[in-house]
């Protein structure tokens, strides 16, 4: 645990601490980029599941994909800056430690499904199976539950 | 995979361990005011909420002050306190009687008010 204490003495944790003002740029920063993830994933997943026919699917999933890929990117970043300034008690909060799972959940579905046949067919034209379904509703499950624990964090 | 369930191992302890972060308004807390006068063993001025460790009589409280621009605001800086001084503090105290946090309104330093909740200080 030492060098988690010891995150908390970095140049970028004191400037964070030191000035308020930056830390509300990288706390806006960190909601934008979560409010991208979760957003492009819900409709994403709701795009498999059967909603927004209209939207074509191939083209929109690509889309939508890459944007939560780029966001992702952002909220941990952003979410390592923040965590920076209090790493002990962080890492010592329950609902923090679920949200982290959560999101390793939610990134490791996402990856599997890049890289799976079905993903393949469905980027190439194919309709989504069953498989790609189910993963939607774990991808669902995981990017929701990540917000909720995440707004949790300061309610223990 | 091993960091996962490692990850969610780390879960299962902090459960029993119970978490120790800075609570967001004060529903937590009792209406009456209290006061606890002990020496600091621990301060961080870290946001969203500057905290300290006190030692009292009745063992170690963790004091929540306001936000960081309200406890800049209250004069209750950097270098006002170091570890190891006596101090006061006045706030509301969690509902529940097992927890010793205390939300602070107003932190007293050798006979100086830091008031952090002007409007929320009850006074006798």
């Amino acid at each position: 645990m030492e060098w988690l204490g010891a995150l908390g003495e970095t140049p970028v944790a004191q400037a964070l601490i030191r000035w308020p003002v930056l830390y509300i740029f990288v706390n806006a920063g960190h909601i934008l980029s979560l409010g991208m993830l979760v957003g492009a994933s819900v409709i994403l997943d709701l795009r498999l599941l059967g909603a927004f026919a209209r939207l074509p699917l191939a083209e929109t999933l690509i889309v939508l994909s890459r944007i939560a890929a780029v966001a992702l990117g952002f909220a941990v970043l952003t979410g390592a800056h923040l965590f920076s300034v209090r790493p002990l008690d962080y890492a010592a909060n329950t609902a923090f430690l679920i949200k982290i799972v959560l999101v390793l959940l939610g990134t490791a579905n996402a990856l599997v499904v890049h890289r799976s046949r079905d993903w393949q067919a469905m980027a190439a034209g194919s309709p989504a199976t069953a498989l790609l379904r189910l993963a939607a509703l774990a991808s669902l499950v995981f990017w929701l539950g990540a917000l909720l624990a995440g707004r949790w964090i300061g309610f223990l | 995979m091993n960091r996962l369930l490692s990850l969610s191992a780390l879960a299962g302890v902090a459960l029993c361990a119970g978490a120790a972060m800075a609570h967001h308004g004060w529903s937590w807390a009792e209406a009456d005011q209290i006061d606890l006068t002990g020496k600091i063993t621990a301060i961080s001025f870290a946001p969203p909420h500057p905290t300290l460790e006190l030692d009292t009589a009745d063992g170690g409280w963790r004091i929540e002050l306001g936000n960081p621009n309200q406890t800049q605001r209250s004069g209750f800086v950097e270098g006002v306190v170091a570890v190891g001084d006596e101090i006061t503090v006045r706030g509301n105290r969690s509902l529940d009687p097992a927890e010793k946090r205390l939300k602070a309104v107003r932190v007293i330093v050798a006979g100086k008010n830091y008031d952090i909740y002007p409007s929320r200080i009850v006074t006798n």
